[in-house]
């Protein structure tokens, strides 16, 4: 079984809940879809 | 008297004195072990109109992507601009720019260690917040970023939150927010 996610409010860590689960889904798949830098774009 | 900060032991300071620091510190928040996300709540208020972020020290999982991290305020993951060119230490292009995106990325993040120095202005108010931000990617293969934007909305937040990368968490480190003087 995955690792749950972990997210923290000021001091206290727990699992995220399920609408905190979407939110950063939402912000990593954004990060992931950025061009990497220092390697070649797609058709160079 | 000396004309502050050049004060001298045992000295009262008056309150006109003390209403000249430039800068305070709000919060200061440790990052805990293995996280995905570090929330800091209650730190944006009418005391403050701007604000300077620092995040020290820690470390990232892995390396991975561009080795960088998000900011997000409040709950808002959308409406992000920013802007910003340079270079890797190798001298490739590197630049990284938001276009109504997910989250403002300024931070870096690696096995080496977290940081990231945000200026954030009038994110309480009730108008579009900007910003400006530095931060620096501690690998060899890495770069240094500096750059600016804003979130296109007139949202009032109190919160923000710092997101890794995905397949990566953070470990230690340190956030500080401080408050500018208005």
């Amino acid at each position: 079984m995955a690792d749950p996610i972990i997210v923290q409010i000021d001091d206290v860590e727990r699992p995220a809940t399920a609408k905190e689960k979407a939110m950063i889904q939402v912000v990593q798949d954004f990060m992931a879809s950025l061009p990497i830098i220092g390697e070649p774009e797609a058709g160079e | 008297m000396a004309t502050p900060p050049d004060f001298t032991a045992g000295q009262v300071l008056t309150a006109a004195q003390m209403n000249k620091v430039g800068l305070w510190l709000i919060k200061t928040q440790t990052i805990g072990t293995g996280v995905t996300t570090t929330t800091v709540t209650d730190v944006f208020s009418a005391d403050y109109e701007n604000y300077r972020i620092i995040v020290a020290g820690g470390a990232s999982s892995a390396n991975t992507g561009n080795n960088n991290m998000a900011i997000t305020l409040g709950a808002t993951t959308t409406g992000y601009y920013q802007s910003a060119l340079s270079y890797s230490y190798a001298g490739a292009t590197a630049a990284i720019t938001v276009n109504n995106g997910a989250a403002w990325l300024c931070g870096g993040q690696t096995t080496s260690g977290l940081n990231m120095i945000l200026d954030l202005f009038r994110p309480f108010a009730t108008d579009e917040t900007f910003m400006s931000f530095s931060y620096s990617v501690m690998s060899t293969t890495g770069y240094g970023l500096p750059g600016a934007g804003y979130l296109n909305n007139t949202t009032s937040y109190t919160a923000f939150t710092i997101t890794s990368l995905a397949t990566t968490t953070h470990t230690g480190g340190t956030v500080y927010v401080y408050g500018y003087r208005d």
